[in-house]
């Protein structure tokens, strides 16, 4: 099984994932996380670890619905609260985003779907600023690396502890923290709109994409080597253009280079200078 | 003979809090009468420095180090830092013994790929040459140093009975194993080879999201692990040893003895 190549040591990772949220906030200064809690297995996952990082009532859930999300995103996100018991709040974003997209006359699902998820974005810096706390992301290596996500929407944190999980490895770990069943077997989707599934929305399944990223950038492999492992030329080509295509994505806005110091060119220090 | 392996975070580019830091598991490591204590790679400093490389950096003179010159009276003591010399920057670890400074090690391999940029930043050393110390002859790495057969090579035809790698080594895994692995499999080999015991002290904490894995340990002269410390987190491993075992190991594979070199 191909699928193989993607398991993962869960106990180890585990533990090195709760070191990071740990570490990683409290060097800040700071002791809390502000989590946007969709109901999904990526945020409810990424709860499950922030509780065991800084103590559940250092973890903050915040439930965003708009009012054509899925009840059940609702039922799921909740669920993650009671059986972790972390604080939580439900923020409706419907009237804010209402508010917008009534300026147009017409909208498109994509762009909805971008304003929901910026302002989501804006609700959870906005409690990081209430509450003192980091907004740990939720974004996975399958979803950053196909630019499955909004700009600054769904995709901006402080930190990161999935980011280098692809979606298979994600399920092996929200497994092993005993994420609710109900998140784990349903379908994953955004729920930017009614009826919206991942799978169907990018075309292929994500097994087959976490497959082929895993062979051609972690493992480097060229397109045609893989292609050799039974994909369709089309798959492999397309996957690997959603990549290319989306990396700007994955980086800070661009800079044009007038001094001989310019930021993250030949000014070059971590973020976490002197912590 | 009881060495302390100090498997610490640092504060990146705050030599002052970590000097602080590398003081107080020193006096921990005197109060419980070690012999030897020893600090990662860039202990004084943080690893990912980039920018910061420069304004880190001490000359093997700095009036800093007096204090574990002094301390080094009643302890020995090596540690990892930026040196300076002429304005260039070595990835150094100095030994600390009876008052002064007997060993200077400058990192001969300085990792440029993937993730590392310690070329971009670092001048390298030229050699790896064994010291006498009081527990006897002794070889000091940073860690990309021992990747390379050549550094073991150099430590071996020199008939090392000690070796101390600093490391400020990152996390991965893949489907294969994970990286903590690579360190014990590699230790095993040169110990058993040399008849010799590997120290391999890493570091622990993150820096920008890079987790270096701790997981200290000592490898004795048969090959096999005699202790280790946690993954990911600090910690101060205290190891008794049986320098006895240098010889048996040796006398049941003397590999040594037939190179073609002057062995004593």
């Amino acid at each position: 099984m191909l699928t193989d190549k993607l398991k993962i040591d869960c106990g180890v990772v585990s533990r090195y994932l709760i070191e990071f949220v740990k570490q990683e906030i409290l060097k800040t200064g700071l002791k809390k996380a502000v989590i946007g809690l969709s109901g999904g297995i990526d945020s409810s996952l990424v709860a499950y670890i922030a509780k065991e990082a800084l103590g559940k009532e250092n973890v903050y859930g915040i439930l965003m619905p708009y009012k054509t999300s899925s009840k059940n995103s609702l039922e799921d996100a909740m669920r993650v609260v009671d059986d972790t018991k972390i604080n939580a709040k439900v923020f409706e974003i419907t009237e804010a985003a209402d508010s917008y997209i009534k300026k147009f006359d017409d909208m498109s699902n994509v762009r909805k779907g971008n304003i929901f998820a910026r302002l989501r974005m804006i609700t959870l810096f906005d409690h990081s600023s209430l509450y003192g706390a980091l907004v740990v992301g939720t974004s996975n290596k399958t979803e950053l690396l196909l630019g499955y996500g909004t700009w600054y929407g769904d995709m901006a944190s402080c930190l990161n502890p999935i980011g280098d999980l692809y979606k298979n490895q994600i399920y092996q770990l929200a497994a092993y923290f005993g994420v609710p069943k109900s998140i784990i077997n349903k379908k994953p989707s955004a729920d930017l709109w009614v009826g919206q599934s991942d799978e169907e929305e990018l075309g292929f399944s994500y097994d087959d994409a976490d497959i082929i990223l895993y062979h051609m950038y972690d493992l480097r492999y060229s397109a045609d080597e893989v292609i050799k492992l039974g994909f369709e030329k089309e798959l492999v080509y397309g996957i690997a253009e959603r990549v290319r295509r989306n990396q700007f994505k994955r980086l800070p806005p661009i800079i044009a280079k007038i001094s001989r110091r310019t930021i993250n060119v030949d000014f070059r220090y971590l973020r976490d200078w002197g912590l | 003979m009881r060495i302390a392996l100090c498997q610490i975070d640092t504060i990146l580019g705050d030599v002052k809090k970590n000097l602080a830091k590398i003081n107080h598991y020193t006096d921990k490591a005197v109060y419980e009468n070690c012999d030897l204590v020893i600090f990662p790679e860039l202990a004084l400093t943080g690893y990912s420095l980039r920018d910061l490389t420069d304004s880190v950096a001490l000359t093997t003179e700095d009036e800093l180090f007096g204090e574990f010159k002094t301390k080094s009276r009643e302890i020995d003591i090596a540690l990892g830092y930026v040196e300076n010399c002429n304005g260039y920057f070595f990835n150094s670890g100095a030994y600390f013994s009876n008052g002064e400074i007997i060993h200077n090690h400058r990192k001969k391999f300085l990792p440029d790929y993937g993730m590392f940029e310690e070329g971009r930043y670092f001048a390298g050393g030229r050699s790896i040459e064994a010291f006498n110390t009081k527990f006897g002859r002794t070889a000091m790495f940073i860690c990309e140093d021992s990747f390379h057969i050549s550094s073991q090579n150099d430590a071996f035809k020199q008939g090392v009975n000690f070796l101390i790698i600093l490391s400020a080594s990152p996390f991965w895994m893949d489907h294969k194993g994970i990286k903590p692995q690579l360190w014990k499999s590699l230790c095993s080999n040169f110990s058993q080879f040399s008849s010799s015991y590997s120290i391999f002290v890493n570091r622990t904490g993150f820096e920008d999201g890079v987790g270096f894995f701790g997981g200290s340990f000592v490898m004795g002269p048969y090959g096999s692990i005699i202790k280790e410390a946690e993954l990911f987190k600090e910690e101060l491993l205290i190891v008794d040893f049986d320098e006895s075992l240098i010889e048996k190991a040796k006398i049941m594979m003397p590999i040594l003895k037939n190179e073609d070199i002057e062995i004593c």
